[in-house]
């Protein structure tokens, strides 16, 4: 169990790397200047340890995210309640570039949370 | 990386966007996947995939009174809530929406009336009988509350253009 009532539904190492390795596109979230959270969805591939996230260059983040700044994905799949799965990572903006009337944001992961339903002690098992 | 980006001149205290219209609260009472964005205590950005539900003109959502979000928006009450439709072929939209959120215990009874009459879940998702019934007995004893955000702007965001 984790810590208090609620059960550890986190995923493995491995199981981790499978998932993030499917995802096209990550929930990119980052702050204005004036504190408020912004976010956009972000076409990207991801690992435990990184994260590369595209996004138009006129979006409005953009112009909020800067080297060494600060930045969370996230992401989530599953059609039915116990496929739901999903992972929250955390970092630092390690690389920008800007190809093509897009920016390109190279992150470098130090924070992982991830959760998988069909953990929950009442899933069905299979 | 040029540095040609856009100026965004963020006024003190005000979000970006634009004011809410009708168009947005429609789309975020049709499509209830949103990820709620906060500010935590180290200036850093935390998101968390969540289930919106619209009500009474905002957007709320249930979650356990002692998580870490709630005590994130009770310290910084500024949240993004961005709604990404679950059925990318139907509708390839997602908005952008920034208020304030707070603890509304007034919402517990609404929000179980809707769990507990609801045949299947706002998301799209068919959730179990036992997992509503846990939701709705944990928002009758406030180990669940419901986190309401009242809208004060919004915009479609670009994204990464044809990505849905």
């Amino acid at each position: 169990m984790a810590s208090g009532d609620r059960p550890d539904i986190s995923m493995t190492p491995d199981e981790l790397e499978d998932f993030l390795s499917s995802a096209r596109a990550v929930v990119l979230a980052g702050l204005a200047s004036n504190g408020w959270p912004l976010a956009t969805l972000a076409s990207a591939t991801a690992t435990p340890g990184s994260v590369r996230a595209t996004v138009d260059a006129d979006d409005l983040i953009v112009a909020s995210i800067d080297e060494g700044g600060s930045v969370c994905c996230v992401l989530d799949a599953g059609i039915s309640y116990y496929e739901i799965k999903g992972a929250v990572l955390r970092g630092r903006v390690v690389g920008l570039s800007d190809p093509g009337g897009t920016c390109c944001v190279e992150v470098a992961i130090d924070h992982v949370v991830s959760f998988d339903f069909s953990k929950l002690p009442e899933a069905p098992r299979t | 990386m040029n540095d040609d980006r856009p100026e965004v001149d963020h006024a003190p205290d005000q979000p970006p966007g634009d004011p809410v219209n009708d168009v947005h609260r429609e789309f975020l009472a049709s499509h209830p996947q949103v990820f709620l964005v906060v500010r935590r205590p180290d200036d850093t950005p935390m998101g968390y995939p969540m289930v919106g539900r619209w009500a009474d003109g905002a957007l709320e959502f249930s979650t356990y009174r002692k998580s870490a979000k709630v005590r994130h928006v009770e310290a910084d009450p500024r949240v993004c809530c961005l709604c990404v439709p679950r059925d990318s072929e139907l509708e390839h939209r997602v908005l952008a929406a920034w208020g304030r959120g707070f603890i509304e215990m007034a919402g517990r009874d609404r929000w179980r009336a809707a769990i507990e009459g609801r045949e299947t879940a706002p998301a799209g998702i068919a959730v179990p009988d036992s997992v509503r019934a846990k939701v709705a007995d944990r928002l009758a004893t406030s180990k669940r509350v419901v986190l309401r955000v009242e809208l004060e702007s919004a915009a479609f965001v670009r994204g990464a253009h044809g990505l849905r």
